[in-house]
Protein backbone atom coordinates (compact mmCIF):
# COMPACT_ATOMS: atom_id res chain seq x y z
CA UNK A 1 0.00 0.00 0.00
CA UNK A 2 1.56 3.49 -1.02
CA UNK A 3 0.51 6.90 0.28
CA UNK A 4 0.60 9.74 -1.79
CA UNK A 5 1.18 13.03 -0.26
CA UNK A 6 -1.47 15.85 -0.88
CA UNK A 7 -0.55 19.64 -0.05
CA UNK A 8 -2.97 20.62 2.98
CA UNK A 9 -4.84 22.91 0.65
CA UNK A 10 -5.96 19.93 -1.69
CA UNK A 11 -7.07 18.31 1.93
CA UNK A 12 -9.29 20.89 2.83
CA UNK A 13 -10.68 21.40 -0.33
CA UNK A 14 -11.54 17.45 -0.59
CA UNK A 15 -13.07 18.11 2.82
CA UNK A 16 -14.88 21.09 1.73
CA UNK A 17 -16.14 19.65 -0.91
CA UNK A 18 -17.28 16.44 1.17
CA UNK A 19 -19.20 18.73 2.93
CA UNK A 20 -20.73 20.77 0.29
CA UNK A 21 -22.52 17.79 -0.95
CA UNK A 22 -23.49 16.33 2.45
CA UNK A 23 -24.94 19.94 2.78
CA UNK A 24 -26.06 20.03 -1.10
CA UNK A 25 -27.84 16.67 -1.12
CA UNK A 26 -29.25 17.63 2.31
CA UNK A 27 -30.91 21.11 -0.08
CA UNK A 28 -31.87 18.69 -2.86
CA UNK A 29 -33.69 16.85 -0.32
CA UNK A 30 -35.20 19.66 1.27
CA UNK A 31 -38.88 19.67 0.69
CA UNK A 32 -39.86 23.32 0.30
CA UNK A 33 -43.38 22.62 1.80
CA UNK A 34 -42.18 21.32 5.00
CA UNK A 35 -39.94 24.44 5.38
CA UNK A 36 -43.11 26.36 4.83
CA UNK A 37 -44.71 24.62 7.12
CA UNK A 38 -42.14 24.69 9.87
CA UNK A 39 -41.39 28.22 9.09
CA UNK A 40 -45.19 29.18 9.51
CA UNK A 41 -45.59 26.85 13.05
CA UNK A 42 -46.04 29.20 16.03
CA UNK A 43 -42.24 29.80 17.25
CA UNK A 44 -40.52 28.51 14.52
CA UNK A 45 -37.94 31.57 14.29
CA UNK A 46 -38.37 32.28 10.52
CA UNK A 47 -37.45 31.14 7.33
CA UNK A 48 -33.65 30.77 7.60
CA UNK A 49 -34.26 28.31 11.07
CA UNK A 50 -37.11 27.26 9.56
CA UNK A 51 -35.11 25.59 6.44
CA UNK A 52 -31.98 24.54 8.97
CA UNK A 53 -34.51 22.52 11.15
CA UNK A 54 -35.72 20.89 7.85
CA UNK A 55 -32.17 20.71 6.90
CA UNK A 56 -31.12 18.40 10.10
CA UNK A 57 -34.20 16.20 9.75
CA UNK A 58 -33.83 15.08 6.66
CA UNK A 59 -30.13 14.40 7.03
CA UNK A 60 -31.00 12.57 10.49
CA UNK A 61 -33.35 10.70 8.85
CA UNK A 62 -30.62 9.86 5.72
CA UNK A 63 -28.56 8.93 8.67
CA UNK A 64 -26.30 11.62 8.47
CA UNK A 65 -26.46 13.95 11.20
CA UNK A 66 -23.94 16.03 11.86
CA UNK A 67 -22.19 15.32 15.64
CA UNK A 68 -22.29 19.17 15.87
CA UNK A 69 -26.37 19.12 14.72
CA UNK A 70 -28.24 20.47 18.10
CA UNK A 71 -30.72 17.27 19.44
CA UNK A 72 -34.13 17.22 17.63
CA UNK A 73 -37.20 15.40 17.46
CA UNK A 74 -37.79 13.42 14.21
CA UNK A 75 -40.63 11.68 12.56
CA UNK A 76 -40.13 8.11 13.19
CA UNK A 77 -38.22 5.71 10.62
CA UNK A 78 -38.60 1.79 10.31
CA UNK A 79 -34.74 0.86 10.28
CA UNK A 80 -32.82 -2.21 10.64
CA UNK A 81 -30.25 -1.91 13.46
CA UNK A 82 -26.76 -2.72 12.23
CA UNK A 83 -22.85 -2.71 13.90
CA UNK A 84 -23.69 -2.65 17.25
CA UNK A 85 -20.64 -2.84 19.64
CA UNK A 86 -20.05 -4.30 22.81
CA UNK A 87 -23.19 -5.19 24.42
CA UNK A 88 -25.44 -3.31 21.72
CA UNK A 89 -24.02 -6.14 19.75
CA UNK A 90 -26.98 -8.19 20.25
CA UNK A 91 -29.62 -5.99 18.90
CA UNK A 92 -28.32 -6.23 15.23
CA UNK A 93 -30.57 -7.10 12.66
CA UNK A 94 -33.82 -5.66 14.65
CA UNK A 95 -36.11 -3.46 13.51
CA UNK A 96 -36.31 -0.53 15.11
CA UNK A 97 -37.50 3.57 14.09
CA UNK A 98 -34.95 6.17 14.91
CA UNK A 99 -37.29 9.33 17.17
CA UNK A 100 -34.85 11.47 18.50
CA UNK A 101 -31.53 12.49 17.20
CA UNK A 102 -28.90 13.54 19.92
CA UNK A 103 -25.65 15.49 19.88
CA UNK A 104 -22.38 13.60 18.78
CA UNK A 105 -23.44 11.54 16.18
CA UNK A 106 -26.22 9.51 18.68
CA UNK A 107 -29.56 8.89 17.94
CA UNK A 108 -32.25 7.26 20.26
CA UNK A 109 -34.08 4.33 18.12
CA UNK A 110 -37.54 2.82 20.29
CA UNK A 111 -37.23 -0.74 19.13
CA UNK A 112 -39.91 -3.04 18.21
CA UNK A 113 -39.77 -4.96 21.17
CA UNK A 114 -40.27 -2.45 23.62
CA UNK A 115 -37.39 0.18 25.07
CA UNK A 116 -35.34 2.38 23.20
CA UNK A 117 -31.66 2.82 23.13
CA UNK A 118 -28.97 5.18 22.02
CA UNK A 119 -27.70 4.45 18.79
CA UNK A 120 -24.69 5.34 16.29
CA UNK A 121 -26.32 7.62 13.72
CA UNK A 122 -26.06 5.96 10.53
CA UNK A 123 -25.37 2.24 12.16
CA UNK A 124 -28.78 1.09 10.18
CA UNK A 125 -30.18 0.04 7.29
CA UNK A 126 -33.39 1.38 6.34
CA UNK A 127 -35.88 -0.68 5.22
CA UNK A 128 -36.08 -1.06 1.66
CA UNK A 129 -32.82 0.33 0.90
CA UNK A 130 -30.56 -0.65 -1.73
CA UNK A 131 -28.56 -3.12 0.31
CA UNK A 132 -25.02 -2.14 1.61
CA UNK A 133 -22.60 -3.91 -0.91
CA UNK A 134 -23.70 -1.46 -3.85
CA UNK A 135 -23.04 1.31 -1.19
CA UNK A 136 -19.54 0.22 -0.61
CA UNK A 137 -19.00 0.33 -4.10
CA UNK A 138 -19.81 3.37 -4.64
CA UNK A 139 -17.56 4.70 -1.79
CA UNK A 140 -14.40 3.35 -2.28
CA UNK A 141 -13.22 5.72 -4.66
CA UNK A 142 -13.58 8.62 -2.18
CA UNK A 143 -11.94 6.12 0.53
CA UNK A 144 -8.83 5.73 -2.14
CA UNK A 145 -8.78 9.52 -2.62
CA UNK A 146 -8.75 10.06 1.45
CA UNK A 147 -6.30 7.40 1.95
CA UNK A 148 -3.83 9.25 -0.31
CA UNK A 149 -3.84 12.30 2.09
CA UNK A 150 -1.42 13.08 4.85
CA UNK A 151 -2.44 11.71 8.37
CA UNK A 152 -2.79 15.32 9.93
CA UNK A 153 -5.09 16.34 6.91
CA UNK A 154 -6.73 13.09 7.48
CA UNK A 155 -7.33 13.90 10.98
CA UNK A 156 -8.76 17.74 10.03
CA UNK A 157 -11.00 15.97 7.80
CA UNK A 158 -12.31 12.90 10.43
CA UNK A 159 -13.48 15.74 12.73
CA UNK A 160 -15.67 16.91 9.59
CA UNK A 161 -17.35 13.62 8.97
CA UNK A 162 -19.26 11.09 10.51
CA UNK A 163 -18.87 8.00 7.94
CA UNK A 164 -17.59 5.39 10.60
CA UNK A 165 -16.41 3.29 7.10
CA UNK A 166 -14.04 6.54 6.75
CA UNK A 167 -13.07 6.65 10.13
CA UNK A 168 -11.93 2.54 9.80
CA UNK A 169 -9.82 4.13 6.70
CA UNK A 170 -8.67 6.53 8.77
CA UNK A 171 -7.56 3.99 11.57
CA UNK A 172 -6.26 1.53 9.32
CA UNK A 173 -4.06 4.60 7.06
CA UNK A 174 -2.76 5.92 10.06
CA UNK A 175 -0.94 2.70 11.39
CA UNK A 176 0.51 1.71 8.16
CA UNK A 177 1.72 5.41 7.48
CA UNK A 178 3.54 4.65 10.49
CA UNK A 179 5.40 1.87 9.25
CA UNK A 180 6.76 4.48 6.59
CA UNK A 181 10.09 5.06 6.36
CA UNK A 182 11.14 8.26 8.92
CA UNK A 183 8.36 7.56 10.87
CA UNK A 184 8.72 6.92 14.54
CA UNK A 185 8.23 3.45 14.42
CA UNK A 186 10.75 2.68 12.03
CA UNK A 187 13.00 2.60 14.92
CA UNK A 188 11.71 -0.52 16.80
CA UNK A 189 12.10 0.41 20.73
CA UNK A 190 11.20 -2.48 22.88
CA UNK A 191 13.05 -1.23 26.06
CA UNK A 192 12.59 -0.46 29.57
CA UNK A 193 12.39 3.46 31.14
CA UNK A 194 11.06 4.32 27.76
CA UNK A 195 7.76 6.99 28.27
CA UNK A 196 4.58 5.27 26.30
CA UNK A 197 3.99 8.52 24.69
CA UNK A 198 7.50 8.34 23.10
CA UNK A 199 7.49 4.52 22.41
CA UNK A 200 5.23 1.42 22.77
CA UNK A 201 3.85 0.69 26.51
CA UNK A 202 5.81 -2.58 28.50
CA UNK A 203 2.06 -4.14 28.46
CA UNK A 204 1.86 -3.77 24.37
CA UNK A 205 5.49 -4.59 23.37
CA UNK A 206 4.77 -8.12 22.76
CA UNK A 207 1.73 -7.32 20.99
CA UNK A 208 3.35 -4.61 18.61
CA UNK A 209 6.22 -6.53 17.96
CA UNK A 210 4.00 -9.21 16.61
CA UNK A 211 2.23 -6.27 14.60
CA UNK A 212 5.50 -5.20 12.93
CA UNK A 213 6.23 -8.58 12.03
CA UNK A 214 2.97 -9.04 10.33
CA UNK A 215 2.88 -6.22 8.26
CA UNK A 216 6.10 -6.34 7.74
CA UNK A 217 7.64 -3.00 8.90
CA UNK A 218 10.92 -1.60 7.76
CA UNK A 219 13.50 -1.23 10.13
CA UNK A 220 16.39 0.82 10.65
CA UNK A 221 17.38 0.56 13.94
CA UNK A 222 16.08 -1.64 16.77
CA UNK A 223 16.42 -1.27 20.67
CA UNK A 224 15.18 -4.76 22.62
CA UNK A 225 15.47 -5.36 26.17
CA UNK A 226 14.30 -8.83 26.80
CA UNK A 227 15.18 -12.01 28.92
CA UNK A 228 16.61 -15.04 27.96
CA UNK A 229 13.60 -16.81 27.18
CA UNK A 230 12.08 -13.62 24.58
CA UNK A 231 14.56 -14.43 22.22
CA UNK A 232 11.94 -15.90 20.05
CA UNK A 233 10.35 -12.64 19.87
CA UNK A 234 13.53 -11.29 17.92
CA UNK A 235 14.03 -13.99 16.08
CA UNK A 236 10.47 -13.66 14.42
CA UNK A 237 10.62 -9.74 14.37
CA UNK A 238 14.14 -10.43 12.54
CA UNK A 239 12.65 -12.64 10.17
CA UNK A 240 9.37 -11.60 9.12
CA UNK A 241 10.35 -7.44 9.10
CA UNK A 242 12.23 -5.63 6.04
CA UNK A 243 15.52 -5.32 7.57
CA UNK A 244 17.52 -4.64 4.39
CA UNK A 245 18.40 -1.00 5.55
CA UNK A 246 18.50 -1.71 9.73
CA UNK A 247 21.53 -0.50 10.44
CA UNK A 248 21.80 -0.11 14.30
CA UNK A 249 20.69 -2.56 17.37
CA UNK A 250 21.25 -2.19 20.58
CA UNK A 251 20.01 -5.48 22.79
CA UNK A 252 20.13 -6.13 26.26
CA UNK A 253 19.57 -9.70 27.37
CA UNK A 254 18.16 -9.41 30.88
CA UNK A 255 19.52 -12.89 33.18
CA UNK A 256 16.42 -13.36 34.07
CA UNK A 257 14.11 -15.83 32.21
CA UNK A 258 11.47 -13.82 31.23
CA UNK A 259 12.48 -9.90 29.89
CA UNK A 260 9.47 -7.43 29.90
CA UNK A 261 7.60 -7.65 27.14
CA UNK A 262 6.81 -11.31 28.46
CA UNK A 263 6.12 -9.93 31.62
CA UNK A 264 3.68 -7.00 31.23
CA UNK A 265 1.85 -9.13 28.23
CA UNK A 266 -1.10 -9.86 30.70
CA UNK A 267 -0.21 -13.57 31.29
CA UNK A 268 0.27 -14.39 35.07
CA UNK A 269 3.63 -15.82 35.91
CA UNK A 270 3.67 -18.44 38.85
CA UNK A 271 6.88 -17.82 39.79
CA UNK A 272 7.43 -20.63 41.82
CA UNK A 273 7.10 -22.87 39.14
CA UNK A 274 8.98 -20.90 36.95
CA UNK A 275 12.24 -22.62 37.78
CA UNK A 276 11.08 -25.75 37.82
CA UNK A 277 10.44 -25.80 34.38
CA UNK A 278 6.66 -26.91 34.66
CA UNK A 279 4.36 -25.35 32.06
CA UNK A 280 3.72 -21.75 32.68
CA UNK A 281 1.53 -18.93 30.74
CA UNK A 282 4.62 -17.27 30.13
CA UNK A 283 6.11 -20.34 28.13
CA UNK A 284 2.44 -20.79 26.02
CA UNK A 285 2.78 -17.41 25.39
CA UNK A 286 6.55 -17.76 23.96
CA UNK A 287 5.57 -20.86 22.25
CA UNK A 288 2.71 -18.81 20.24
CA UNK A 289 5.04 -16.76 19.14
CA UNK A 290 7.92 -19.49 18.09
CA UNK A 291 5.22 -21.43 16.23
CA UNK A 292 5.29 -18.00 13.87
CA UNK A 293 9.00 -18.36 13.06
CA UNK A 294 10.26 -20.30 10.45
CA UNK A 295 12.51 -23.76 10.59
CA UNK A 296 15.48 -22.39 8.72
CA UNK A 297 15.79 -19.48 11.23
CA UNK A 298 18.77 -19.48 13.24
CA UNK A 299 18.78 -20.21 16.88
CA UNK A 300 21.18 -17.58 18.67
CA UNK A 301 20.47 -13.48 18.67
CA UNK A 302 23.92 -13.55 16.75
CA UNK A 303 22.56 -16.02 14.36
CA UNK A 304 19.68 -14.42 13.23
CA UNK A 305 21.20 -11.10 13.14
CA UNK A 306 23.96 -12.38 10.56
CA UNK A 307 21.06 -13.93 8.73
CA UNK A 308 18.75 -11.23 7.99
CA UNK A 309 20.74 -8.02 8.88
CA UNK A 310 23.48 -7.41 6.01
CA UNK A 311 23.57 -3.66 6.47
CA UNK A 312 24.12 -3.57 10.38
CA UNK A 313 26.88 -1.46 10.88
CA UNK A 314 26.57 -0.86 14.65
CA UNK A 315 25.77 -3.55 17.41
CA UNK A 316 25.65 -3.08 21.50
CA UNK A 317 24.70 -6.78 22.43
CA UNK A 318 24.86 -6.40 26.29
CA UNK A 319 24.28 -9.81 28.23
CA UNK A 320 23.53 -9.44 31.60
CA UNK A 321 25.06 -11.94 33.29
CA UNK A 322 26.57 -14.05 30.75
CA UNK A 323 28.14 -13.84 27.46
CA UNK A 324 27.67 -14.05 23.58
CA UNK A 325 26.67 -17.52 22.94
CA UNK A 326 27.33 -17.72 19.42
CA UNK A 327 30.62 -15.22 18.56
CA UNK A 328 31.30 -17.16 15.25
CA UNK A 329 28.12 -16.30 13.90
CA UNK A 330 29.17 -12.69 15.49
CA UNK A 331 31.85 -12.94 13.05
CA UNK A 332 29.49 -13.42 10.03
CA UNK A 333 28.12 -9.98 10.23
CA UNK A 334 30.99 -8.62 7.69
CA UNK A 335 29.42 -5.21 7.57
CA UNK A 336 29.50 -4.16 11.54
CA UNK A 337 31.69 -0.91 12.22
CA UNK A 338 31.32 -0.62 15.93
CA UNK A 339 30.92 -3.85 17.91
CA UNK A 340 29.86 -3.72 22.04
CA UNK A 341 29.66 -7.43 23.39
CA UNK A 342 30.26 -9.40 26.19
CA UNK A 343 32.65 -11.63 25.36
CA UNK A 344 33.38 -15.06 26.86
CA UNK A 345 37.21 -15.69 27.34
CA UNK A 346 38.26 -19.18 26.45
CA UNK A 347 40.92 -18.88 28.52
CA UNK A 348 39.27 -18.96 32.34
CA UNK A 349 42.23 -18.74 35.05
CA UNK A 350 41.12 -20.60 38.54
CA UNK A 351 43.94 -19.01 40.79
CA UNK A 352 46.40 -16.08 40.20
CA UNK A 353 49.75 -18.91 39.57
CA UNK A 354 47.56 -20.44 36.33
CA UNK A 355 47.34 -16.67 35.10
CA UNK A 356 49.38 -17.59 31.45
CA UNK A 357 49.12 -15.61 28.32
CA UNK A 358 47.25 -18.01 26.88
CA UNK A 359 45.61 -21.29 27.09
CA UNK B 1 56.54 5.95 12.85
CA UNK B 2 56.77 3.16 15.22
CA UNK B 3 54.95 0.75 14.01
CA UNK B 4 53.84 -2.79 16.41
CA UNK B 5 56.95 -5.11 17.10
CA UNK B 6 54.81 -7.97 16.46
CA UNK B 7 54.55 -8.73 12.30
CA UNK B 8 51.27 -9.26 10.72
CA UNK B 9 50.50 -12.94 11.13
CA UNK B 10 48.20 -14.81 9.48
CA UNK B 11 47.02 -17.16 12.55
CA UNK B 12 43.81 -19.62 11.20
CA UNK B 13 40.83 -18.55 13.22
CA UNK B 14 40.78 -20.21 16.85
CA UNK B 15 36.99 -20.98 16.95
CA UNK B 16 37.00 -24.61 18.01
CA UNK B 17 34.26 -25.87 15.54
CA UNK B 18 33.06 -29.78 16.64
CA UNK B 19 30.59 -31.28 15.32
CA UNK B 20 28.84 -32.53 18.54
CA UNK B 21 28.75 -28.87 19.83
CA UNK B 22 26.06 -26.77 18.49
CA UNK B 23 27.72 -23.70 19.58
CA UNK B 24 31.23 -23.79 18.82
CA UNK B 25 33.50 -21.50 21.65
CA UNK B 26 34.97 -18.33 19.42
CA UNK B 27 38.51 -17.31 20.95
CA UNK B 28 36.44 -14.06 21.56
CA UNK B 29 37.86 -10.52 20.22
CA UNK B 30 40.67 -12.02 18.68
CA UNK B 31 38.59 -14.45 16.53
CA UNK B 32 36.23 -11.21 15.60
CA UNK B 33 38.96 -8.83 14.74
CA UNK B 34 39.83 -11.49 12.52
CA UNK B 35 37.10 -12.07 10.35
CA UNK B 36 35.51 -8.73 10.92
CA UNK B 37 37.35 -6.85 7.89
CA UNK B 38 35.37 -3.30 8.44
CA UNK B 39 35.39 -3.40 12.32
CA UNK B 40 36.73 0.27 13.44
CA UNK B 41 35.19 0.34 17.28
CA UNK B 42 36.04 -2.61 19.28
CA UNK B 43 33.88 -2.73 22.93
CA UNK B 44 33.79 -5.33 25.34
CA UNK B 45 32.32 -5.60 28.20
CA UNK B 46 32.32 -7.76 31.42
CA UNK B 47 32.17 -6.83 34.93
CA UNK B 48 34.83 -7.82 37.71
CA UNK B 49 33.64 -11.13 37.85
CA UNK B 50 33.63 -11.87 34.36
CA UNK B 51 35.06 -14.31 32.01
CA UNK B 52 37.55 -12.04 30.43
CA UNK B 53 39.41 -11.33 34.08
CA UNK B 54 42.90 -12.20 33.50
CA UNK B 55 42.36 -12.52 29.71
CA UNK B 56 45.03 -11.57 27.31
CA UNK B 57 44.06 -9.96 23.98
CA UNK B 58 45.90 -10.79 20.86
CA UNK B 59 44.70 -8.46 18.20
CA UNK B 60 45.48 -8.55 14.57
CA UNK B 61 43.50 -6.25 12.25
CA UNK B 62 44.21 -3.17 9.99
CA UNK B 63 40.91 -1.22 10.19
CA UNK B 64 40.58 -1.06 13.78
CA UNK B 65 40.78 2.09 15.11
CA UNK B 66 39.13 2.26 18.74
CA UNK B 67 39.62 -0.29 21.71
CA UNK B 68 37.36 0.34 24.53
CA UNK B 69 37.78 -1.62 27.76
CA UNK B 70 36.82 0.58 30.14
CA UNK B 71 33.42 -1.55 30.68
CA UNK B 72 35.23 -4.92 31.09
CA UNK B 73 36.92 -6.53 33.62
CA UNK B 74 39.89 -6.00 35.27
CA UNK B 75 43.29 -7.47 34.82
CA UNK B 76 42.23 -7.53 30.97
CA UNK B 77 45.15 -6.73 28.68
CA UNK B 78 46.88 -7.28 25.41
CA UNK B 79 49.47 -9.66 24.89
CA UNK B 80 50.18 -7.91 21.18
CA UNK B 81 48.64 -5.58 19.18
CA UNK B 82 49.12 -5.43 15.60
CA UNK B 83 46.39 -3.13 14.49
CA UNK B 84 48.11 -0.06 12.42
CA UNK B 85 44.92 2.71 11.94
CA UNK B 86 44.73 2.20 15.99
CA UNK B 87 44.56 5.78 17.50
CA UNK B 88 42.32 5.09 20.73
CA UNK B 89 42.93 2.41 23.41
CA UNK B 90 40.90 3.18 26.47
CA UNK B 91 41.54 1.54 29.92
CA UNK B 92 40.43 1.57 33.27
CA UNK B 93 42.19 3.33 36.34
CA UNK B 94 45.16 3.11 37.47
CA UNK B 95 44.09 1.37 40.13
CA UNK B 96 44.47 -2.82 41.04
CA UNK B 97 40.98 -2.70 39.54
CA UNK B 98 42.39 -1.13 36.52
CA UNK B 99 43.05 -2.99 33.30
CA UNK B 100 44.72 -2.82 29.43
CA UNK B 101 48.30 -1.13 29.38
CA UNK B 102 49.95 0.66 32.03
CA UNK B 103 52.98 3.02 31.99
CA UNK B 104 56.06 0.79 31.65
CA UNK B 105 58.88 2.34 34.14
CA UNK B 106 61.76 4.55 31.62
CA UNK B 107 64.36 1.93 33.14
CA UNK B 108 64.57 -1.25 34.72
CA UNK B 109 64.80 -0.82 38.81
CA UNK B 110 62.14 1.57 39.03
CA UNK B 111 59.56 -0.51 39.82
CA UNK B 112 61.04 -1.97 42.73
CA UNK B 113 59.78 0.08 45.56
CA UNK B 114 56.38 0.68 44.56
CA UNK B 115 55.39 -1.52 41.79
CA UNK B 116 53.91 0.20 39.27
CA UNK B 117 53.65 3.17 41.29
CA UNK B 118 56.80 4.53 39.83
CA UNK B 119 55.44 7.70 38.67
CA UNK B 120 54.62 8.61 42.11
CA UNK B 121 56.23 11.90 43.99
CA UNK B 122 57.76 10.11 46.77
CA UNK B 123 59.83 7.62 43.89
CA UNK B 124 60.14 10.55 41.43
CA UNK B 125 63.89 11.31 43.23
CA UNK B 126 64.89 8.53 41.63
CA UNK B 127 64.12 9.52 37.68
CA UNK B 128 67.17 11.45 35.72
CA UNK B 129 66.97 13.94 33.61
CA UNK B 130 67.71 11.76 30.87
CA UNK B 131 64.26 9.56 32.23
CA UNK B 132 62.08 12.39 31.88
CA UNK B 133 63.41 12.98 28.06
CA UNK B 134 61.96 9.55 27.29
CA UNK B 135 59.17 8.78 25.36
CA UNK B 136 56.48 6.88 27.46
CA UNK B 137 56.42 3.18 26.97
CA UNK B 138 53.33 0.50 27.21
CA UNK B 139 53.26 -2.86 29.67
CA UNK B 140 50.52 -5.25 30.29
CA UNK B 141 48.94 -5.51 33.11
CA UNK B 142 50.17 -7.79 35.67
CA UNK B 143 48.25 -9.07 38.66
CA UNK B 144 51.65 -8.68 40.72
CA UNK B 145 51.38 -5.47 40.66
CA UNK B 146 54.72 -4.96 38.10
CA UNK B 147 55.12 -4.13 35.15
CA UNK B 148 54.72 -6.97 32.33
CA UNK B 149 56.32 -7.15 28.91
CA UNK B 150 56.09 -4.37 26.82
CA UNK B 151 53.32 -3.70 24.13
CA UNK B 152 54.12 -1.54 20.84
CA UNK B 153 51.67 1.01 19.75
CA UNK B 154 51.24 3.08 16.73
CA UNK B 155 52.79 6.49 17.34
CA UNK B 156 49.45 8.58 16.85
CA UNK B 157 47.78 5.74 19.35
CA UNK B 158 46.84 7.24 22.61
CA UNK B 159 46.74 5.16 25.71
CA UNK B 160 43.51 6.68 27.96
CA UNK B 161 42.73 5.62 31.11
CA UNK B 162 39.78 7.01 32.45
CA UNK B 163 38.88 8.44 36.25
CA UNK B 164 37.19 6.23 38.48
CA UNK B 165 33.26 6.74 37.91
CA UNK B 166 32.33 7.62 41.23
CA UNK B 167 35.51 9.88 41.07
CA UNK B 168 33.73 11.61 38.82
CA UNK B 169 30.29 12.08 40.02
CA UNK B 170 31.83 12.85 43.14
CA UNK B 171 33.30 16.06 41.13
CA UNK B 172 36.68 15.44 41.51
CA UNK B 173 37.63 15.31 37.92
CA UNK B 174 36.08 13.91 35.25
CA UNK B 175 38.62 13.99 32.59
CA UNK B 176 41.25 10.92 32.11
CA UNK B 177 44.94 10.87 32.09
CA UNK B 178 46.71 9.63 28.64
CA UNK B 179 49.86 9.09 26.57
CA UNK B 180 50.87 8.09 23.35
CA UNK B 181 54.38 6.45 22.45
CA UNK B 182 55.58 9.94 21.94
CA UNK B 183 54.85 11.64 24.96
CA UNK B 184 57.75 12.25 27.51
CA UNK B 185 57.68 11.10 30.58
CA UNK B 186 58.07 14.62 31.94
CA UNK B 187 54.90 15.66 29.86
CA UNK B 188 53.09 12.45 31.79
CA UNK B 189 53.97 12.80 34.88
CA UNK B 190 52.97 16.33 34.67
CA UNK B 191 49.46 15.12 33.61
CA UNK B 192 49.90 12.87 36.67
CA UNK B 193 50.28 15.79 38.76
CA UNK B 194 47.27 17.74 37.77
CA UNK B 195 44.86 16.08 39.48
CA UNK B 196 43.37 13.89 36.99
CA UNK B 197 44.97 10.24 38.08
CA UNK B 198 42.98 8.51 40.12
CA UNK B 199 44.81 6.26 42.62
CA UNK B 200 47.80 9.27 42.34
CA UNK B 201 45.99 12.12 43.04
CA UNK B 202 43.83 10.91 45.56
CA UNK B 203 46.34 9.51 47.54
CA UNK B 204 47.66 11.65 50.29
CA UNK B 205 51.63 12.38 49.90
CA UNK B 206 53.27 10.30 52.35
CA UNK B 207 56.20 12.47 54.84
CA UNK B 208 59.27 12.53 53.59
CA UNK B 209 60.32 10.51 57.20
CA UNK B 210 58.10 7.51 56.06
CA UNK B 211 59.82 6.77 52.70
Amino acid sequence: MTFLRFSRDVAFSLATCSLSAATSGSDDMLDDSDAHDDATQPGGGGTAVARARARARRAAHRGAVAPWSAPCTLTPMAVVLERGRGQKRHLDGKRAHVTRGLAGGWTVVSLEDGGSVKWRTGHWQEEGAEPPAAKKTASEPAAALILSLADDQLRDIARQLDTPSVCSYLCASQRFAALEAGSCFGECHLRDGLPSGYGVAKCKQLAFARFLAAKHAKLHSLHVDMGRGDVTVLRLLLQECDTRELTTAQIRVEGARYGQMTRCSGVVIDWSTVHLDQSNPADTLLAEVGSEVKVDTKATITGVLAQFCPALRTLSLIYQGGDAEDVPSLGAIKSLHRLEVNLGEVCRPTSPQTLTPQC
Amino acid sequence: MARCAVQPRHRPSRHNVEASDPLPQADDANYLADELPQLTHLSLLGGVQGTLFGGRLDLTSNSLQVIDITKASKMLTFDSLDCPALREIRCRDFSFYGNGLMPAPPRAGLQDGWGLGWWHSRYRDDLTEDDLNLPCAFAKVMRSGRSGSLVELPEQCAVIWEVDEHRGQAGLGSSAVWATPTTTVADFLSRVDSGQLYGVAAFPRFPETAV
